[in-house]
């Protein structure tokens, strides 16, 4: 791992202009992700855990730029991606990439599997035809695929083998950065665990650096060098992994860590408090900071303003008023 | 622990040797074979395994909510309070269902009817089993949300399902579960798997402090081994439609006697063996087709343990202790693995 | 990844989507008569020549109505000795052809109004909808009707004509197809990998929306040739002496006390053509339509 950025994220900002519930006109803002900034240094991995709806794809997918911004930068080496022209942006995706959670939806179902994977260096015209088929090989036999099965379409594939066939086709175009985005959710537990190794191994061959979404902390936990935790659109608490683990201070982080189920059966009665109440809506999130009505240490101001976040100690960042 | 008290309760429900196949275009498949499960009063039995290796087959054939054709019960029996449900007619099943065998979803807005409101829902569940008067029913409503901790109850029996969270759907089913006038055996199938993991630890938690006030037994459905750390006292483990090792739930994590098992809780990234790891031991290969399976052992190729007679037939029970079987020929080898 | 994974692959051998509708539809009663119609219908338009006793223009004064199944006429004449079994066939190509071309301009303008107007959303597809209800506002018939007047009344105007108005339903239909398609990852996906708006479109998007509009073509092609017959039959579409069955009925319907067959033989082949594509279509529906697939 070295010191050079290779992702660096300023106040990234993604609003949704969405109907509101129930009245019919009304137009409400959707603030999936709301000032979020963060660095990623190369062969890095970057977890990014919080709840289902809190903005870890919408930040994912607007890091890539395959979603427009509402405001803010993204920097790819000192580059900002949403600065460039379309060449210069087809000229990038060989740069960065993104591996879905869902193996089923993000494999065109009418295209074989020589095609999906041999999709992207057809587009960017990476070598003649026959060097493109001794990639594809290449490709499916770095992911664990026999090359006999280019010929079959991805819906007589397994959900794992679907997953390396999306694995497959981020790594065609030799990237340097990898958005993961839930990656392994919907896979077993026994599969889970290849496709971990897989990306794992990937990871130190080729020196990937990885934005690693998931809603598993487990799996993030594993996975990651530093973990970043997301409520409603916003960063609560960043650090390295060690760090967040053993302590992390964020009043939703620790409602996190205290709901996780260990897969200890003796450890059930050492259960403390369950945080209570549902996640609000993103539409009208709570006024100051958004985990204020769930929190038990909230303080009148936690009511009022939103929380800066601020460095605790290097490099580990909490934006909460109590700590 | 309270699990050696268990043996002395009454047995709710056996299921024995229960065969269940799905006849479709390309053939049978085998969902569940020789499958043996028994529930006892208060106790909750999890039902773990891959995806697609039978655990809602299993589960929906105890009250038959499989599809029938194409689903067929091949052969076995299902003895639920002395009577055997297999040969029940279908109007006993209906009269069962939701009453003494209630069903909790993954996915609750399924399971409950888009046009009524929930209390309304509650009520009639009441209203079914005594003669009491719709106020009554949603009093007694109002009275059930707040035992499983709905926020105010008062205004939420007049809601509609889609007006009510993931988290708060689940619980108003669960309070459906408990209208009935004996809750005897609450079949939980995935209940939390689409829920945010704090919603999920206040369900969890929610069902068992439920289990101690009133005598229910849970047959939870789950693949999330920590669900099964948390709420299991029992627990059964299932692999391409047969069960392959059953016991309390400290055996399962602690002395796994099958190499799936064993496998399984080495899939798990959580595992205390990882920590500061890069690389898990994980299982190589896939679960096989349930279409083309033969009379081996379901898991003879992922196996590293396998014996060339795994292929050819499938292992007789071996009682490990009275809580603990297993079902594999080469059961020694994992237990040396284990004991180092 | 270990051998015996790669082996199991092997002995998966699920039916791909074309084998799997094809063996559904072969259960389907209602669609394979359907299509045994179609079938039939297309090989006379094809083999016209061959298989028509005569020349379907050629007129015999002294063989005029002649009733079927005398003197050689299976069908009869018509009232100027032209031979009714070779002009129903000569219809059936006109026919034919009619379905296909005007189905095929209203597929080609539908499918791209709809891919566009549904990949970019946002205004131009406000107004491209806008555009459509007003379209599908009108009674279609009239419409046709308005578009043949203007552009004179001839055989390839009708086709142009019910082409046209029949746009609007098929932009319809693939819009919806296209939006409920292009949310899912595998767009993204290939758009994270470079691929152009053109190619996400119509090489990646629209072929997994077909299976929606093969269903209104087929029926779209018997209605094509309904509302032809329709427009020839008003003076609007073919022109004599074309053997077009609608225009056959039209010039004939004096004879209906006195010669039955003129009139009634050409309505016969009309419905049973459309019938067929109709047969077909509703069943091609119920196969395609997840919903009845459970
Ligand atoms: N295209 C869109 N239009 C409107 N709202 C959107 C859109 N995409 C996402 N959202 C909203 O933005 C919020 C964040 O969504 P996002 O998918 O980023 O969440 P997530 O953290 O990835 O959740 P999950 O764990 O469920 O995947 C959600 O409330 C979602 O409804
Ligand atoms: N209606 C059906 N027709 C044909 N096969 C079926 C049907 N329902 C289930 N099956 C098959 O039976 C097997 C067991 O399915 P089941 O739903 O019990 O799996 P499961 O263990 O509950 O998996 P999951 O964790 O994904 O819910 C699967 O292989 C499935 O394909
Ligand atoms: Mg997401
Ligand atoms: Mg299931």
């Amino acid at each position: 791992m070295s010191d050079t950025k290779l992702i660096e994220v300023k106040d990234l900002a993604k609003h949704f202009e969405v109907r509101a519930q129930g009245a019919r006109e009304d137009k409400a803002l959707l603030k999936a992700v709301d000032g979020v900034s963060l660095d990623i240094c190369e062969g890095e991995i970057l977890g990014i855990v919080g709840e289902s709806g809190c903005g870890k794809s919408t930040l994912g997918k607007t890091v890539l730029r395959l979603q427009e911004k509402t405001s803010g930068q993204v920097l790819y080496r000192g580059e900002d991606l949403f600065a460039m022209g379309r060449v210069d942006m087809k000229e990038m995706t060989k740069n960065i990439q993104m591996i879905f959670q869902d193996p089923y939806s993000s494999l065109n179902p009418r295209k074989k599997v020589a095609q999906i994977i041999g999709q992207p260096l057809r587009i960017h015209n990476a070598g003649t035809p026959a060097e493109q088929i001794t990639r594809i090989d290449h490709l499916m036999d770095e992911v664990g695929l026999n090359p006999k099965f280019k010929r079959r379409y991805p819906h007589q594939f397994s959900g794992g083998q679907r997953q390396r066939i999306g694995i497959a086709r981020a790594l065609a175009l030799g990237p340097e950065f990898i958005v993961c985005d839930e990656a392994v959710s919907a896979l077993d537990v026994s599969v889970q665990a290849q496709i971990l190794n897989l990306l794992l191994d990937l990871q130190v061959r080729h020196g990937f650096t990885y934005m690693f979404i998931s809603h598993d902390l487990a799996v993030v936990e594993f996975i990651a060098t530093r973990i970043l935790v997301m409520y409603l659109g916003r960063v609560v608490e960043i650090a390295s992994k060690d760090e967040l683990v053993n302590q992390h201070v964020h009043p939703y982080t620790k409602a996190l860590f205290e709901a996780f189920p260990v897969t200890d059966p003796r450890a059930r009665k050492g259960k403390k408090q369950i945080v209570m109440g549902d996640v609000p809506s993103p539409i009208h999130p709570p006024t100051g900071c958004h985990f204020h009505p769930r929190c038990p240490y909230a303080e009148p101001r936690c009511r009022e303003q939103y929380p800066p976040l601020r460095e605790i100690s290097p490099g580990h960042s909490v934006a909460c008023w109590v700590v | 622990m309270k699990d050696t008290t268990k043996n002395t309760n009454k047995v709710l429900l056996s299921m024995e040797h229960l065969n269940f196949s799905f006849n479709i275009q390309r053939g049978v498949v085998k969902a569940v074979r020789d499958l043996s499960l028994t529930i006892r009063e208060g106790e909750t039995l999890t039902l773990v395994g891959e995806s697609g290796c039978g655990k809602s087959v299993t589960a929906h054939a105890i009250n038959q909510l499989n599809p029938m054709p194409p689903g067929e019960v091949v052969s076995g029996s299902i003895n639920f309070k002395g009577r055997d449900l297999l040969t029940l007619p279908m109007h006993e099943i209906e009269a069962l269902r939701g009453t003494q065998i209630s069903m909790i979803f993954q996915e609750p807005m399924t399971a409950l009817n888009p046009v009524f409101t929930i209390g309304s829902q509650i009520a009639d569940v009441f209203m079914t089993h005594q003669k009491i008067s719709k106020q009554e029913g949603l009093k007694r409503a109002v009275h059930l949300l707040d035992l499983v901790k709905i926020p105010s109850p008062e205004t939420r029996v007049h809601s509609y399902p889609h007006q009510l969270s993931g988290g708060m759907r689940q619980r108003a089913m669960i309070a459906m579960a408990l209208a009935s006038p004996e809750p005897g055996l609450m079949i939980a199938d995935e209940p939390t798997t689409a829920l945010d993991v704090t919603i999920q630890a206040q369900i969890l938690d929610l069902l068992n402090d439920l289990k101690s006030k009133v005598n229910m037994s849970i047959l939870l459905i789950t693949h999330d081994m920590g669900v099964v750390a948390e709420m299991a006292d029992r627990v059964a483990v299932m692999y391409a439609g047969r069960k392959v090792e059953e016991a309390d739930v400290f055996s399962i994590f602690e002395e796994p006697r099958h190499p799936y098992t064993l496998g399984l809780l080495n899939s798990l990234p959580s595992n205390q063996k990882y920590k500061g790891a890069r690389r898990l031991e994980a299982i190589d290969g896939t679960v096989p087709d349930l279409l083309t399976i033969g009379e081996g052992c379901p898991f003879c190729n992922r196996c590293t343990f396998a014996l060339p007679i795994c292929s050819k037939e499938f292992p007789g029970e071996t009682v490990i202790t009275e809580e603990h079987s297993v079902w594999c020929h080469n059961h020694k080898a994992v237990e040396e693995i284990i004991a180092k | 990844m270990s051998e015996h994974t790669q082996l199991e692959l092997l002995e998966i051998q699920e039916p791909g989507p074309w084998r799997e509708t094809w063996y559904n539809l072969k259960k389907n009663r209602g669609a394979m008569t359907g299509l045994g119609i179609i079938i039939f219908f297309i090989l006379l338009a094809l083999f016209a020549p061959l298989v028509a006793p005569q020349d379907p223009l050629d007129q015999l004064i002294e063989a005029r109505k002649i009733p079927p199944m005398t003197d050689g006429y299976i069908l009869g004449t018509d009232d100027l000795g032209r031979d009714m079994l070779s002009r129903l066939i000569y219809g059936a190509r006109i026919s034919m052809v009619i379905g296909i071309v005007s189905v095929g301009i209203s597929l080609f303008f539908g499918l791209i109004i709809g891919v566009v107007s549904a990949y970019y959303g946002g205004i131009l597809d406000k107004i491209v909808m806008r555009v459509i209800d007003i379209m599908l506002a009108f009674p279609y018939i009239l419409l046709t009707i308005v578009i043949v007047s203007i552009l004179g009344p001839s055989l390839t105007n009708a086709m142009i004509a019910i082409g046209i108005s029949q746009v609007p339903k098929y932009a319809r239909l693939v819009r919806a197809s296209v939006l409920a398609e292009k949310e899912n990852d595998y767009v993204i996906a290939e758009r994270a990998l470079g691929a152009s708006n053109l190619e996400l479109m119509f090489r990646t998007i629209l072929p997994n929306c077909l299976s929606a509009t093969i269903v209104q073509t087929t029926l779209g092609v018997g209605e094509a040739i309904l509302s032809s017959a329709g427009l020839s039959f008003l003076g609007l579409g073919a022109q004599p002496p074309t053997p077009e069955w609608g225009l056959m009925i039209a010039s004939s319907k004096e004879f209906i006390t006195n010669a039955w067959w003129i009139v009634t033989l050409p309505g016969i082949a009309i419905l049973l053509a459309v019938l067929g594509f109709n047969l077909f279509g509703d069943g091609l529906r119920d196969i395609l339509d997840p919903k009845m697939r459970s």
